[in-house]
């Protein structure tokens, strides 16, 4: 066999191995845009598209025609990259948390600990607003009864329906239920840690708090950049089923993020074409989001991702 | 040792916290949390006698999980169908445009507004009744006027049925019209009884009540009102009902078929309903002035229908907007003192009386043009729509619930009054209101008289019902007033106002003004909300304000346009039909 043969029947059972992969991409990633079609329709649901009416760009006029819309958006936009940022910058929350329940001495307690904060990733976010109508609400609430019982409060604290601090008590809420979570991949990275630069830093004199700033941060850095990076790819995805369920006419206005908003305009509203065109909003935000992380990166590392 | 200890309280905790997760998320969603669907269309073979499981989706519904208890007997031996309710509840809209865009409906489907019959119909997803109509003899026989408009009205023009009206027949006011108010009598009493001169002169009287009785007898606060917002679609439902207390509709009684329109009914006068002096603005305002007093339960924001009716059967509600709403439990108004809910109307009152109903309400059963089941779902709604299937459904059994008594007239046994009166179940489970519950929807009104019994289908109608001994607490509502009932009441004084054809009438909505209307919907939702929890006078008025404004700039004059055409064509329909 001539080697250049050898060369390609290589190159093909390597393009045979990733294509599945390719296939999978183009079907989760590239099929779903054939949905943007709906978006140059007065589509509604049942009916075939082409049955309905082809209005060209007007739901897109729309949303700059319509300074109240305009505005929505905007709303909506600022919901986003606000729950989203606060999420990025409390990303160090759960490398700090492995770190230092790490040095806790007594096991039981530890794990203890770490199952607890675990547990709550697995329930669903309408059972933790049962959880959280259980604990919070003004009637039947356990913590407005405590305080009251204690007398530390002279009339409940409506938790729940409140439009202060709603980015700050929805962070909480993702925040209780992930943390021990997100604790575990970073639990298992300083498992990783060579154990003799532990041993080189004690013959060196290093206290508790020096190994850690010395040792096992650094040791853990790689997988909280990736991490890190991982997540501001995410940054558009802020999720809706948590917004979802909390939200409120209270806290409606600062609660409601893209996502939320296509399902509130898109399923209940019945506008799925105007829908669609928020969610390609989303696309192009996304876009931009990639240029600019793309020319940070090339201003600062010198290399660009794409 | 101590290790093994340690271990197991451990466990113990981690026990405690995985029950307090479930537990909580029980009591959250108490009503649909333990009925979960076991079975789908896969175990019909081991259902005994063979029979169907059905997929229903009922907008009205409150209830999901396959039917259980006596009516689910019924409906097996009867007719050969299992019910499975898909869960509708606060979602119920939302669910049916998914399953709409999925391109199937399940089995049996009960509409809330003609518009979503007539899209469905467009789709082709549901049967040309028209096909079949051998088989629903009982449609045919007591439901003629009502098929032939939705023929008419929801069939895309295409003159074939697709769709039923539900409580099609003779109008179903009997000892009481579908509103109140009803407040908590004894403590009405209490305060000597003092005048109501209009709505607004509640909000006094309430608060004294609430003062009389700050708590339940578990330690828990009392509040005049406890609200919820599943119900909403357009605007604030329950904002929407007290104009019904003065002969006004703002969106309650057509179902939202004129969308922010204000219909006079008895002078037929229009205007929006976001105007500063419209009847829903009223009732912002009343339900804002009522919560700057204190007397609306903070947790109306956050918690759903299930939970305001737990608050009031557990009694921390002083105010009722429908009779069926509050709880009078036996044990209450028998107690001595009594205490419970009568009626308690305002000087200017003048509350909705819904009259003869020939062409049926705006729910509507239809059959999913890809059900695998047609013979049985043909043969469920043609029970659905007969007087001996809906005698069952709103009576129960003979011989557990009702007898005939000597003269041929059917009467409610002691056993009977027991098993309603104090909510006991009938055997094969599930109390007598579940049956009607489930589905939440019935073919014919409970006035139609059966032809055997020559008395109305439902109980509640029947004379010997009514001329039954009252309960303590009607008893001293009837001494002090002297009227036996409140439609005796309403009609001496001349405090209702009539419904009129024209309001069954109105033409279904375009898509285009109807995706308008939405959109403007999710402003005025949200603002009504705000302004009643509003902070002060000036927030109320800002949150007002900005609902106009924003409605306005999302095409509210195009809705209302469409709204004024649309009444008058109702209008001139109807008096073609005099």
């Amino acid at each position: 066999m001539r080697e250049g043969s050898g060369l390609k029947a290589a190159g093909l059972r390597l393009f045979g191995l990733s294509l599945p992969l390719l296939l999978v991409v183009f079907l989760f990633s590239y099929l779903p845009l054939y949905g943007w079609i709906y978006a140059f329709y007065d589509y509604h649901a049942g009916m075939k598209l082409s049955d309905t009416e082809f209005v060209g760009f007007r739901h897109f006029t729309e949303l700059i025609d319509n300074p109240v819309i305009a505005n929505e958006i905007v709303r909506v936009l600022r919901n986003t990259f606000a729950m989203s940022l606060l999420g990025i910058a409390t990303s160090p929350l759960p490398a700090l948390f492995a770190i230092f329940l790490l040095e806790v001495r007594s096991r039981t307690f530890r794990k203890l600990v770490q199952t607890l904060t675990t547990l709550p990733n697995f329930i669903s976010w309408i059972l933790v607003y049962a959880v959280a109508w259980s604990v919070f609400s003004v009637g039947d609430g356990f913590l407005n009864r405590l305080l009251l019982e204690l007398g530390w409060i002279e009339t409940e604290i409506n938790f729940l329906a409140s439009s202060d601090h709603v980015w700050l008590t929805m962070l909480g809420y993702s925040l209780w239920k992930g943390l021990g979570w997100g604790a575990i991949i970073f639990l298992a990275a300083i498992a990783s840690i060579d154990h003799e630069q532990y041993e080189a830093a004690t013959v060196d004199g290093a206290g508790r708090f020096q190994k850690m700033r010395h040792v096992t941060i650094p040791g853990i850095l790689p997988t909280f950049f990736v991490l890190l990076l991982l997540s501001i790819a995410n940054f558009i995805n802020s999720g809706m089923e948590q917004y979802f369920i909390f939200q409120n006419p209270l806290n409606k206005d600062k609660i409601e993020v893209l996502d939320l908003y296509v399902y509130n305009q898109g399923m209940v509203g019945q506008s799925i074409s105007y829908a669609t065109v928020v969610s390609m909003l989303k696309s192009l935000v996304s876009v931009a989001l990639l240029f600019v992380a793309n020319t940070l990166s090339k201003a600062v590392r010198k290399e660009s991702i794409i | 040792m101590h290790n093994r200890i340690r271990k197991f309280q451990v466990a113990a905790l981690l026990m405690a916290v995985v029950l307090t997760a479930i537990l909580g998320g029980c009591s959250g969603s108490s009503r649909n949390g333990s009925d979960s669907a076991d079975s789908s269309k896969g175990s019909e073979g081991s259902k005994p006698a063979e029979a169907v499981t059905l997929q229903v989706f009922s907008l009205p519904s409150n209830t999901s999980g396959l039917q259980q208890g006596w009516f689910a007997e019924v409906l097996r031996d009867q007719v050969g169908v299992n019910l499975e309710l898909l869960p509708a509840g606060d979602q119920g809209e939302q669910k049916l445009q998914a399953l709409m865009a999925g391109g199937e409906l399940p089995d049996i489907v009960v509409f809330k507004t003609k518009r979503q019959v007539e899209d469905a119909v467009r789709a082709g997803m549901l049967v040309n009744l028209d096909d079949h109509i051998d088989k629903l003899p009982n449609v045919v026989k007591n439901a003629p006027a009502a098929l032939q408009y939705y023929r008419d009205a929801a069939s895309n023009g295409s003159g074939k049925a697709y769709a039923i009206p539900n409580q099609v027949g003779p109008s179903e006011v009997g000892a009481t019209i579908n509103y109140g108010p009803l407040i908590r009598w004894d403590l009405y009493k209490k305060l000597g009884m003092p005048q109501i001169k209009d709505l607004e002169d509640y909000l006094p009287v309430l608060k004294q009540m609430q003062e009389l009785e700050p708590k339940n007898k578990d330690g828990q606060k009392v509040y005049a009102f406890s609200l919820w917002q599943d119900w909403d679609s357009m605007q604030m439902m329950l904002a929407a009902q007290p104009s019904n207390f003065m002969g006004v509709d703002t969106g309650d009684q057509m179902g939202g078929s004129l969308p922010f329109m204000q219909v006079d009914v008895a002078s037929g006068e229009t205007m929006s309903i976001l105007e500063r002096d419209s009847q829903y603005i009223r009732a912002l305002r009343f339900y804002y002035e009522a919560n700057r007093m204190g007397l609306v339960d903070p947790d109306s924001l956050t918690q759903r229908w299930d939970t305001a009716v737990e608050k009031m059967n557990q009694g921390r509600v002083l105010f009722s907007i429908w009779p069926w709403y509050n709880n009078n439990k036996k044990e209450l108004v028998d107690a001595d003192p009594p205490t419970g809910f009568e009626f308690v109307p305002f000087d200017a009152y003048k509350g909705t009386w819904f009259g003869d109903n020939p062409i049926g309400n705006s729910w509507a059963f239809a059959i999913s043009a890809s059900t695998k089941h047609l013979d049985a779902a043909l043969k469920y709604i043609d029970f659905m729509y007969s007087t001996e299937g809906l005698q069952v459904l709103m009576n129960g059994p003979e011989g557990v619930i009702w007898e005939m008594n000597e003269k041929g007239e059917p009467y409610i046994t002691d056993q009977g009054w027991d098993l309603i009166e104090n909510g006991k179940e009938l055997p094969g489970g599930g109390v007598l209101g579940s049956a009607v519950n489930a589905v939440n929807a019935q073919g014919l009104s409970g006035a139609v008289v059966h032809p055997e019994t020559n008395a109305p289908l439902n109980y509640a109608l029947w004379p010997t019902t009514i001329s039954r001994n009252p309960s303590k607490l009607s008893q001293d509502w009837q001494s002090t007033t002297g009227f036996k009932t409140q439609t005796e009441m309403l009609k001496a004084k001349n405090m209702y106002t009539l419904s009129t054809l024209a309001m069954k009438l109105v033409p279904t909505i375009p898509e285009e003004i109807n995706a308008k209307a939405a959109r403007i919907g999710d402003v005025v939702k949200t603002n009504s909300w705000l302004a009643v929890f509003a902070k002060n006078d000036a927030d109320f008025d800002k949150f007002v304000d900005e609902m106009a404004s924003k409605a306005d700039a999302l095409g509210l004059q195009e809705v209302l346009e469409w709204d004024a055409s649309a009444w008058k064509q109702a209008q001139e329909e109807a008096e073609r039909y005099k």
